[in-house]
């Protein structure tokens, strides 16, 4: 299913909707990704800060602490692909650009377009 | 008038320049009307004047003047344009003369002129800019008749009598005028400013006051920028703000409408819309400049709510959206292996998260007809207990690690009004219960027949987080999202309110943060329910 001999990418999926970051999770580990996932923004910073992934997958409306604050988190010491999940306007995506997210995926989404997006961030070939 | 010798046109110089001072100096019409006409009677050597105007209606003359005769006396007699002595007079313009108005058979009135022993007699029409506008009389007792020249004396007076009555008119129009505009702009209910041609504040009504803070007594002299802020600069600085009345009134500059926002004394700033009316004076150059404010905060709050709303629900559109896209591209998805019984809970999650589409859907709908109170409801009878059960039963897939609870009566709990309705109520309360509930919490439904006559009562009861006693008078307002509720469109409880209210019944939320929170609403029992079963909701 992927490149054996490259270490696999791991992607830290942050989504507080249940049946979504069951779709990620499955469609990201069945192209190769090892998978962290997190239901809110505490935990997501905790989880980065301990394992630092090589993606972040991020919707932006988190309980505890938004997408935008962890966001700036995560820029204010890593350079980590940031792959964008939203379900709101462009007034919202003009607000976290200034964080540098690498990519924007609207809501909803087709998950085979946005794995392909992934792997390009991650330069990873998945089967 | 006697011919005149030197002396003799000396006094009538003096005469016409006591006329004349009197009519620059003195208001009161009446006053010098009375001058007039004394002096026309000294002069002409006359017993009685009558002197009569045209009413507002421009229908009857009536005596203004009456001088030698009681004023009731000739009150009582009223002419219309063309009859009488007077009224034809009035039409057709020309100075009249007689000799014994007690037998004069032009006159209508010759028994009142036999009464008070009236006998020689000239008129002359009073005329405004060739309009008539009245009559005036001067008659002696005697058989000594008026002259040529009599008369001539009295049409120049008459011209004297029509300026002071035409300068009256006129004083008394604009005195009206300003009192009626005055009495507008302290009454209306937008904010009123007047600044100077500098941009200084001359004067501001009531409603600009109570606005801004300012009352017009603190305000009057100083720039109107320091006063009302002129929008973000503020202060003197904001001499550049487009809304700036100096710079609208400036030369070339065609606005005269804006929106923007003003600060008030207390540093609040209020969006107003603001419109400009420029006064010049001969010379062109700007002398006045009035603005009126009307106070837009409200349509600037519905604006937001509405602009809020729609982002609101676009966004929770696209949640079951994703999830039903989500699922059937990883079910189409051939990197992603997954057995039957994955395949078919996925499928059910699909069809799930359209469920929660067409229920947003419908509250979108039902919010829009309560909007327009297109409301149809099919009032029917039915057992409460039994819907109770049959929503619970539907609704276990979707509470998640909830226990549902029914706490029902024995037997059965009739009521009247629309089981589906109820049955969108119950959902609403339910998927709010389960949404703030912890996993493992349990949302009990209680119902009871309570109170004389009697209601039936539901309960929905959770043991989540309660809400903050600010947000519960506010809960079933229409857009209301508590910080905890940001997810959701803020319908659910307003069209639940809607709904019961149309059904004949209440609803109100009882809450204890970190307790858990209980929704309550009534319905009535079949018996009682005659009078709403006649309604045509």
């Amino acid at each position: 299913m992927t490149t054996s001999s490259v270490r696999q990418p791991l992607v830290l999926i942050v989504e507080d909707e249940e049946g979504l970051l069951e779709i990620l999770e499955i469609n990201f580990r069945s192209a190769g990704y090892r998978v962290l996932v997190a239901a809110d923004g505490v935990i997501a910073w905790r989880r980065f800060d301990d394992e630092r992934p090589d993606l972040l997958v991020l919707d932006l409306n988190l309980p505890r602490m938004s997408g935008f604050r962890l966001l700036e988190l995560v820029r204010s010491e890593s350079d980590v692909p940031v792959l964008i999940l939203t379900a709101y306007d462009f007034a919202e995506a003009e607000e976290v650009a200034k964080y540098r997210p690498d990519a924007f995926v609207k809501k909803p989404f087709d998950v085979g377009e946005l794995i392909g997006l992934a792997n390009r961030l991650v330069d990873w070939k998945s089967a | 008038m006697r011919d005149g010798t030197a002396s003799q046109r000396d006094s009538e110089v003096r005469f016409f320049q006591e006329i004349g001072q009197a009519l620059v100096s003195s208001l009161d019409l009446r006053d010098l009307l009375t001058l007039i006409v004394d002096s026309a009677m000294a002069a002409l050597g006359a017993n009685v004047s009558l002197l009569r105007l045209l009413d507002r209606a421009g229908e009857h003359l009536e005596v203004e003047v009456a001088r030698g005769v009681p004023v009731e006396a000739v009150r009582q007699v009223r002419f219309r344009p063309g009859e009488g002595l007077a009224g034809r007079l009035l039409l057709d313009g020309k100075p009249l003369r007689g000799l014994n108005l007690q037998k004069d058979p032009r006159t209508t009135q010759r028994a009142l002129a036999q009464r008070y022993g009236w006998q020689s007699f000239a008129a002359v029409a009073l005329h405004l800019h060739q309009q008539p506008i009245g009559v005036w009389f001067v008659i002696r007792k005697q058989r000594h008749p008026f002259s040529e020249k009599d008369l001539t004396f009295l049409s120049g007076l008459a011209n004297y009598a029509s300026v002071a009555i035409e300068r009256s008119w006129l004083i008394g129009a604009v005195v009206r005028g300003r009192h009626e505009s005055e009495a507008a702009i302290q009454a209306s209910a937008n904010g009123i400013l007047v600044v100077d041609g500098r941009g200084w504040i001359v004067d501001m009504n009531p409603a600009l006051e109570r606005l801004i803070g300012w009352t017009l007594r603190e305000a009057r002299g100083q720039p109107c920028c320091d006063i009302i802020g002129c929008g973000a600069s503020g202060g003197t600085g904001a001499a550049h703000h487009p809304a700036c009345p100096l710079k609208v009134g400036a030369p070339g500059v065609d606005r005269s409408f804006l929106e923007y926002q003003i600060l008030t004394r207390d540093g609040r700033s209020i969006p107003v819309e603001a419109s400009y009316g420029l006064i010049r004076d001969d010379d062109g150059e700007l002398s006045r400049i009035v603005i009126v404010f009307r106070d837009i905060t409200h349509q600037k709050e519905v604006s937001r709510l509405q602009a809020e709303f729609i982002a609101n629900v676009s966004h929770e559109l696209r949640t079951p959206l994703a999830l039903i896209k989500g699922y059937a591209t990883t079910l189409l998805s051939p990197a992603v292996e997954m057995d039957e019984e994955e395949t078919r809970r996925f499928l059910n999650n699909v069809s799930m998260a359209a469920d929660h589409l067409g229920r947003m859907i419908d509250d979108l709908l039902w919010a829009s007809r309560m909007e327009t109170e297109q409301m149809q409801l099919q009032l029917q009878h039915f057992d409460l207990c039994h819907e109770v059960h049959q929503v619970l039963a539907w609704f276990q897939p979707y509470a998640g690690a909830c226990h549902l609870a029914a706490d029902l009566p024995d037997g059965e709990l009739q009521v009247y009004a629309d089981p589906d309705r109820v049955e969108q109520v119950l959902v609403n309360l339910l998927t709010n219960a389960v949404k703030y509930s912890p996993d493992g919490g349990t949302v009990t439904v209680q119902g009871r027949l309570l109170g004389e006559p009697p209601w039936a009562m539901i309960h929905v009861i959770d043991e989540g987080q309660g809400v903050a006693p600010e947000h519960l008078p506010r809960l079933f307002d229409r857009y209301y999202l508590t910080e905890e509720s940001q997810k959701g469109i803020g319908l659910g409880l307003y069209i639940c309110k809607g709904l019961v209210e149309a059904m004949g019944g209440q609803i109100w939320a009882a809450s204890e943060v970190g307790a858990g929170s209980t929704f309550s609403f009534t319905l009535p029992v079949a018996d009682a329910s005659v009078a709403v079963a006649a309604q045509d909701i």
